[in-house]
């Protein structure tokens, strides 16, 4: 018998599930998302702007597409989201709106990412937000996910293997890294418009 | 007519102007200054706290007496287009009264950072503001939202109604001087899904 949940759990900042995967299966994503060609990230808050504004973002990113290589990987995730999403959100979820984002932060070229939420204008409805840490904390120095929904921002754990999870309307940022890298995997959940 | 917008909600707040006639927000305002004012409260994770780094506001419960029947019908009829245009949420009604707010400079009131949701039996979903007074009476007291990527203000222009989904982070900045009243509206319903 467990616990009865909190039902007001989802208005927390963000849920955790530590321990996601194990370190070897944390390697092989690493790996994986290592071999992939790594571009400069663009930003969208409004169809007509540029797409490069290396104010708001510098990250490098990658598609992880759903492939024979990546197909443990996919089912592990939608395993995760559901049951958080079960025990905390209880959103109306499709999928995976997109493919996964390797993404990467490097301190030699000043990687941030600016406050933002998830939710964005002609593409799918972005409902549940997924960043699993695939860099041990002392790897890198800043590079904090942070999110607020009060006076104070609070920062999303640096544990390898902790999957952080968001409603995509909250707005957070990832500070600038000062020393390091830091490697995480970007997973969006859609489904129809929040009602 | 113009066609709804899909993605109105990815907005963090829409505006509907002249909701009401200067002689009806007159008396919207006679009728609150009547009403005892509190100090308001915040909702946080363990019981009520009145803390004035998080808030220093004056607030009275605006009851749906008869004699505000006309208030309570008309806001719902702006609630119910502007969710139709926009958001499409579910949304049951007002389960709290409406609540008048006032910051009054000489108190130095504000309101930090926050989102309307809370630990309450009936989810807050959608939020409007009314402002009932003008802009120019007062320096500070901005309304601001930070739904994107950037923080934006709401218009100081009296009668203006601002609404917003419930769960986005704003706050009312510290009031110089004056006293800038305002009407608080949450629509409430199940929760988001």
């Amino acid at each position: 018998m467990t616990a009865a949940p909190n039902p007001y759990a989802y208005l927390q900042p963000f849920a955790v599930w530590e321990n996601a995967f194990t370190p070897a299966e944390l390697d092989a994503i690493v790996a994986h998302g290592d071999g992939l060609k790594l571009d400069k990230a663009g930003v969208i808050y409004d169809p007509a702007q540029a797409t490069d504004d290396s104010s708001h973002r510098v990250t490098r990113t990658a598609w992880m597409a759903r492939a024979p290589a990546t197909e443990w990987l996919y089912d592990r995730i939608e395993r995760l989201a559901r049951a958080l999403n079960h025990q905390i959100y209880r959103f109306d979820l499709a999928g995976f709106s997109e493919a996964f984002q390797y993404t990467v932060y490097h301190a030699s070229e000043g990687g941030h990412f600016g406050w933002h939420v998830d939710q964005i204008p002609n593409g799918a409805h972005r409902k549940l937000s997924f960043s699993l840490q695939l860099s041990a904390p002392d790897d890198y120095e800043g590079c904090d996910l942070e999110l607020q929904c009060g006076p104070q921002v609070r920062a999303a754990p640096r544990t390898r293997g902790a999957l952080i999870a968001f409603p995509s309307y909250a707005i957070h940022r990832v500070t600038p890294i000062r020393s390091g890298i830091r490697r995480a995997l970007v997973i969006w959940t859609a489904g129809p418009p929040f009602r | 007519m113009v066609a709804p917008d899909p993605f109105a909600h990815v907005q963090p707040f829409q505006v509907w102007e002249n909701a009401f006639t200067p002689e009806e927000l007159d008396a919207i305002e006679a009728y609150g200054d009547r009403l005892d004012l509190n100090r308001g409260t915040v909702l946080s994770d363990g019981p009520e706290i009145t803390y004035d780094a998080l808030r220093i506001t004056r607030t009275a419960i605006m009851a749906p007496m008869p004699e505000i029947a006309w208030l309570y019908q008309r806001i719902e009829r702006v609630v119910r287009v502007l969710n139709g245009q926009s958001y499409r949420f579910d949304l049951l009604g007002f389960a709290e009264p409406f609540q008048y707010m006032v910051y009054r400079g000489e108190e130095g009131g504000h309101f930090n950072w926050h989102v309307d949701n809370g630990r309450l039996p009936a989810a807050r979903k959608l939020s409007a503001t009314l402002q009932l007074t003008d802009g120019t009476q007062y320096e500070g007291c901005d309304l601001e939202f930070f739904g994107t990527h950037q923080v934006e203000k709401a218009p100081r222009v009296r009668g203006t109604l601002a609404i917003f989904p419930s769960y986005v982070l704003h706050r009312v900045t510290p009031i110089r001087s004056g006293t800038r009243k305002a009407l608080v509206i949450w629509s409430t319903g199940p929760n988001f899904r």
